[in-house]
């Protein structure tokens, strides 16, 4: 679900709503931006790192070499180090970077690639019900893995390897500085790795067009008079070949002109009918609809419940899963209303493209042949306005599809007191601002429609998939960047395998963060590493009380709280690799919107300025101590 | 060579012990090689490992297919496939949570992949995808879908695990009991006769639906009992019975034609001679079941018809016993009689009309093992030249006892009886005849002009039923009694409709009392039309209850009129007015 957090502005993101925050309130601190929480992090680290470097420094020195060396690198680096940073010095070291990462024969990563990609189709699930989605899943996923490893390996083990084998001197014998070293790695590998990114994503992009691509045939013997209810007479339908296991039902009007077909394994194919003299001839299109990029134009929800008050989010009905709220049908003021901004009728000459994904909860079966009914209002967002609202548009739920419910501009107002109903126009009459509001409501008693945010949105056209499967690769490319920037930054003062398994380790509290947080305040059953580990080699379950000696499990529990401590206020931070994925928006063909790009790259960026800058350091004390 | 070096020394032990190491894993590992060349020569049966796989069928083409994305995904994992497998767990159940259906399919078939011949995880996917994830689709051709997926998951079991008679079974069961009872069972069974796309599957795996054919279009019960002959057949050319109970396992099949049978006449509105033949059919498979050796939990056989038998064997020996040692069954009984307290004594000694609910309850469960006599115990005042004989026939007398015992409690597992004379009852013309008529006035009974028919066709139904259940009264306790008060409750409607009392001498007076929903139903008529429920025959003389006051007794009689107005749509019917004012008593 390419949606599962609330869809954010990059400005809201950004800044957060600094008036919501409550200092002495922890539930209001969701609302503090990306800028104020990174500020905060980044001012801890900076005060922090030094001390602790004094710490470290005073053990072996003494407190006053201490300080002076601390504060010699400190002001070293501001009035030295960072005016004269020289670009082509840098350059010239990632120079240096490309041509050893080739001779460390990183494409055997690119020659990985391939053979996945040739052995591909044993893994895919082509009867699945949407292959594209398993295709694109499939590569995205494995690009993303190979990429980040080949990183990992790439930039882990290239400094201490210089310096073990004692090249690093011929590089800081010259005048160049440690920032330079660290930038001109990252940059180099960077290089290295961009070219390779580029070239997967453009041999994936014709490995899953290619895959996709099919067409079916028709044969006259598989039309046959309809039978659907209320059929013209002299309506056809029939049904095309199988191929890509499965095949489409169409339907031949009665002047001979034939619909495009049904939308089976999330596509459908366009048709078309020529007559070639007596022989009426069939042709069938290729698959459309599969690879696409939907732009959505997101709105802001509020929930009303029964009585009418806004809530934060609809009833609860059971799921385990608090993505959506559900409101109530029936006779009562349930409604799920989402205002959208910048309606002009520039932008939507022809109305409102509404498209839909509603969840739906029956406390009943009702007529299990239809959908459940509810009910589009168009709201004038201004109280004072003459016309409120559009009359009621009903509709019937389809669940687990985009439900496209094109609104017209021309609509029926909402019945007089004397029952007589008049047209009005969508932008004189309900657009204020240019805003307006959506309000959906179930209309059967006791059954209900589970919404969210991004469960009604406008599609006033589609983003070009091509660009949003580079957009997707761009993802990938953000994460290669922290890997890298990690990899060379613990290289500064690691060895070889330490730094690879440090960078692991970000890697993995980076995608496993949420679960780490959840193991560190108790949410997740089983306790911390070492009352884990006893667990599994006793074999007790999580659920009952660990069994071993009271001292003894008091002191399991104190030392994993300790643990778990430290790695809790790492996963802050450390990058939410998860975060920076982006595979369900293309697989799920949702445009990757300019907002999260915006997110994405901000976070790489300072991730990436705050990692150099220690790894500068770390690199610049090691000459010191040299 | 160097012996003074540690380190050259410490490699020659790592070398050493690598070698000592290699022998048993050899021993152990080495395959089996097939012989080349002459006749005479002889493969080698390989090492243990290879030796057990042989023995107990275990290597992965006697399971069944190799398929090689598997075989790799399994020698990629290098071993960590236990891991592998808990990631895809977790990530399935994540998708399942956050209701991404298309990648909890991938992920389960990603699983499979890594365990193949883990028969529970079929099982449990099966269900996974066939029950928990249809019902989260609103629409029921999406449910219907989700439902054949689980289908589908279980065939491709099935070339993964060959002719594994567990998994036939539960696809036998999805097909019958998924299809035919959930909800949706209407709209399931009519998707499921047009989809020829999936019969056509069914037939690439040896289940040709053309023999499970009604009114021309694949039945799915019928289809299912195809799947299960399959199971059954599998064990009978060896295959082990795992995950199933025996008893549970060669029900599934007779049940299936019962349904069928069932659904023919509920369903589809099919009666005469082809609803005839479909109960025959059915009939003869539940002979067929009862006279089945099954496997006992016990551990010895049972046949589930053998009961009567049984107990006549065990009354023969009784009587042996008895005759080995006279007069001491009574003796003994009189003895532990003598021993009770007096006031349990009376509780033995009352009349069955005044027996109260309590007393059964201290009968069954105390008073009656307390002076219940054993043949151990009449064994024991056996004289001595015969108290072997005695004891012998004791012990025999108890092993009988403990399977007529079990063969008792396993038939009431699968309701054999009722199902039996269900079986029987429902080839008999009157049965035929009630059922037809009941259905054909339930579907006439709102038509104007049609109610007098309607009617007529009831109380001819009823007189009917009456009949077949005087002959067979176990029916009268059952889903089928349920299912026919809402028919009686139709034509209650009906005579409200034409301005008549229900009739007080009705003639399944037997089926409301004994039924919970007709207990309901006659609660309702008493409100309704004010007037006593109607009694059955032999309660006539029961004194009034004590619930039910003398006041208020009088006050619902007074009203000559129903308290609601007919039904719309029947009270309109001038035809039908005319036709209660004759039929009016």
């Amino acid at each position: 679900m390419p949606f599962e957090h609330h869809v954010m502005t990059f400005w809201y993101w950004l800044f957060g709503d600094p008036l919501k925050i409550r200092f002495l309130d922890a539930t209001t601190w969701t609302h503090i931006g990306f800028l104020l929480g990174a500020l905060i992090i980044l001012f801890l680290i900076a005060i922090g790192a030094p001390f602790v470097w004094f710490l470290m420094a005073a053990v072996k020195h003494g407190p006053s070499e201490a300080f002076y060396l601390v504060a010699r690198a400190i002001y070293g680096g501001a009035t030295d180090d960072l005016p004269r940073f020289s670009l082509r010095r840098t350059l010239a070291v990632a120079r240096v970077a490309v041509q050893e990462a080739i001779r460390n024969k990183v494409l055997i990563g690119f020659a990985v690639f391939l053979v996945l990609l040739l052995f591909a189709g044993l893994f895919l699930d082509v009867r699945n019900a949407n292959p594209a989605r398993a295709y694109l899943s499939i590569v995205l996923t494995t690009t993303n893995y190979l990429v980040l490893v080949m990183a990992l390996l790439l930039s882990a083990f290239s400094l201490p390897n210089d310096i073990k084998n004692r090249t690093i001197y011929t590089v800081v014998t010259k005048p160049i500085r440690a920032g330079e070293i660290v930038l001109g790695r990252v940059f180099g590998f960077m290089a290295v790795g961009t070219v390779m990114l580029a070239a997967m994503c453009a041999i994936s992009y014709v490995f899953v067009v290619r895959g996709l691509s099919h067409t079916h045939t028709i044969k006259a013997a598989d039309i046959k008079p309809a039978s659907w209810k209320n059929a013209p007479p002299g309506s056809k339908e029939g049904v095309t070949s199988t191929s890509n296991h499965h095949q489409h039902e169409f339907r031949v009007e009665k002047d001979g002109t034939v619909s495009q077909t049904d939308f089976i394994a999330g596509h459908f194919h366009e048709n078309s009918v020529t007559q070639q003299g007596a022989e009426t001839v069939y042709r069938v299109g290729p698959n459309r609809g599969d690879l696409i990029a939907r732009a959505p134009v997101f709105g802001n929800l509020v929930v009303h419940d029964r009585e009418g008050n806004v809530v934060e989010k609809g009833i609860n009905v059971g799921d385990e899963w608090t993505y959506r709220g559900f409101i109530e049908g029936g006779a009562n003021r349930s409604a799920a209303i989402w205002t959208f901004s910048n309606i002009t009728p520039e932008r939507y000459k022809d109305g409102l493209p509404l498209e839909m994904n509603l969840a739906v909860f029956r406390t009943y079966k009702g007529d299990i042949e239809r959908g459940v009914l509810g009910e589009i209002t168009i709201r004038n967002p201004n109280p004072e306005a003459k016309v409120k609202s559009s009359g009621p548009i009903p509709f019937e739920s389809r669940e687990f599809v985009a439900h496209r419910f094109p609104i017209p501009r021309e609509l029926n107002a909402a019945p007089a007191a004397d029952g007589r109903s008049r047209k009005i126009d969508l932008f004189r009459d309900l657009v204020y601002d240019g805003k307006v509001e959506v309000s959906i409501r179930c209309v059967e008693r006791s059954q209900y429609f589970g919404v969210a945010q991004a469960d009604v949105y406008l599609r006033p056209s589609d983003s070009l998939f091509a660009l949003n499967f580079a957009k997707g690769f761009f993802s990938i490319w953000l994460q290669m960047l922290l890997v890298t920037t990690y990899g060379v930054m613990f290289s500064t003062f690691l060895s070889g395998p330490v730094a690879a398994l440090a960078t692991a380790g970000t890697l993995v509290l980076g995608m496993f963060g949420h679960f780490v947080r959840d193991v560190a305040t108790g949410a997740a059953e089983g306790g911390g590493p070492i009352e884990s580990f006893i667990r599994m080699i006793m074999q007790q379950n999580v659920m009952t009380e660990l069994e071993v000696a009271t001292w003894m499990d008091r002191g399991i529990k104190i030392c994993d709280k300790a643990m778990m401590g430290v790695i809790y206020a790492l996963t802050f931070v450390l990058p939410d690799y998860l975060r920076f994925d982006t595979s369900q928006f293309v697989a799920s063909g949702y445009n990757i919107y300019g907002d999260l790009v915006g997110q994405h790259v901000t976070a790489a960026l300072v991730y990436f300025a705050a990692a150099a800058v220690v790894g500068y350091f770390f690199l610049k004390t090691r000459e010191i101590a040299g | 060579m160097n012996f003074q070096n540690p380190s050259f020394v410490r490699k020659v032990i790592y070398l050493a012990a690598i070698a000592v190491l290699l022998l048993p894993i050899a021993y152990l590992s080495q395959p089996a090689t097939v012989a080349r060349g002459t006749a005479d020569s002889k493969g080698s049966p390989g090492g243990k490992l290879a030796q057990l796989r042989v023995r107990y069928n275990l290597s992965q083409a006697e399971l069944g297919e190799i398929d090689p994305a598997s075989e790799t995904m399994k020698l990629a994992t290098l071993g960590l496939r236990g891991v592998a497998v808990n990631v895809l767990w977790t990530s399935a159940i994540h998708y399942q949570k956050v209701k991404d259906f298309n990648n909890l399919e991938l992920a389960v078939k990603q699983i499979i992949r890594l365990q193949p011949n883990f028969l529970k995880v079929w099982d449990f996917q099966a269900h996974n995808l066939s029950y928990n994830t249809s019902v989260e689709f609103d629409n029921f051709r999406d449910r219907y879908q989700w439902v054949k997926k689980g289908i589908d998951f279980l065939i491709l079991g099935t070339h993964y695990n060959r002719d594994e008679p567990g998994l036939l079974n539960t696809i036998g069961w999805y097909c019958g009991q998924k299809l035919g009872r959930s909800d949706e069972r209407i709209q399931f069974r009519r998707l499921f006769k047009e989809d020829k796309e999936f019969h056509a599957e069914f037939y690439k795996h040896g289940v040709d639906v053309d023999q499970a054919l009604v009114l021309g279009k694949p039945d799915s019960w019928l289809v299912s009992k195809l799947w299960y002959d399959k199971a059954e057949e599998a064990v009978a050319r060896g295959k082990p019975l795992r995950l199933k109970q025996p008893l549970l396992f060669y029900n599934s099949g007779p049940m299936a034609l019962i349904n069928a049978a069932t659904a023919l006449e509920k369903e589809d509105g099919v009666f005469g001679q082809e609803a005839q033949f479909a109960w025959r059919r059915a009939d003869r498979a539940w002979d067929r079941y009862g006279s089945r050796e099954l496997l006992a939990s016990a551990g010895f056989m049972i046949r589930l018809n053998s009961v009567n038998e049984l107990r006549q064997r065990q009354q023969g020996l009784h009587d042996e016993l008895d005759r080995i040692v006279p007069g001491a069954r009574e003796q003994l009984k009189q003895e532990k009689l003598a021993a009770l307290k007096p006031e349990e004594r009376a509780i033995l000694e009352k009349p069955a009309s005044q027996v109260t609910y309590e007393d059964t309850m201290r009968i069954n469960f105390e008073l009656g093992p307390k002076v219940a006599v054993s043949p151990d115990e009449i064994a024991s005042r056996a004289a001595r030249e015969k108290r072997t004989l005695a004891r012998d026939m004791a012990d025999r007398i108890s092993s009988l006892t403990e399977v007529v015992q079990t063969t008792g409690s396993y038939r009431n597992i699968v309701n054999y009886e009722y199902w039996e004379n269900r079986c029987e009852a429902e080839q008999l013309d009157i049965a035929l005849k009630a059922r037809a008529l009941v259905r054909d006035a339930d579907l006439i009974r709102r038509d104007a002009g049609k109610l007098s028919k309607a009617r007529q066709m009831y109380e001819e139904a009823w007189e009917n039923w009456a009949l077949l259940f005087e002959k067979y009264p176990v029916l009268l306790d059952s889903v089928q009694g349920q299912e026919l008060v809402e028919s009686i409750a139709h034509y209650h409607d009906l005579l409200r409709a034409l301005d008549v009392r229900f009739p007080a001498d009705f003639k399944l007076n037997n089926l409301l009392d004994m039924v919970p929903e007709g207990r309901m139903f006659k609660d309702q008529i008493r409100v309704v039309e004010g007037a006593p429920a109607p009694q059955s025959p032999g309660q006539g003389a029961a004194p009034p209850k004590s619930e039910s006051p003398p006041e208020t007794k009088d006050k619902t009689n007074t009203p000559e009129k129903p308290a609601e107005s007919p039904k719309p749509g029947a009270e309109g019917s001038p035809g039908d007015a005319a036709a209660a004012g004759k039929t009016e008593p």
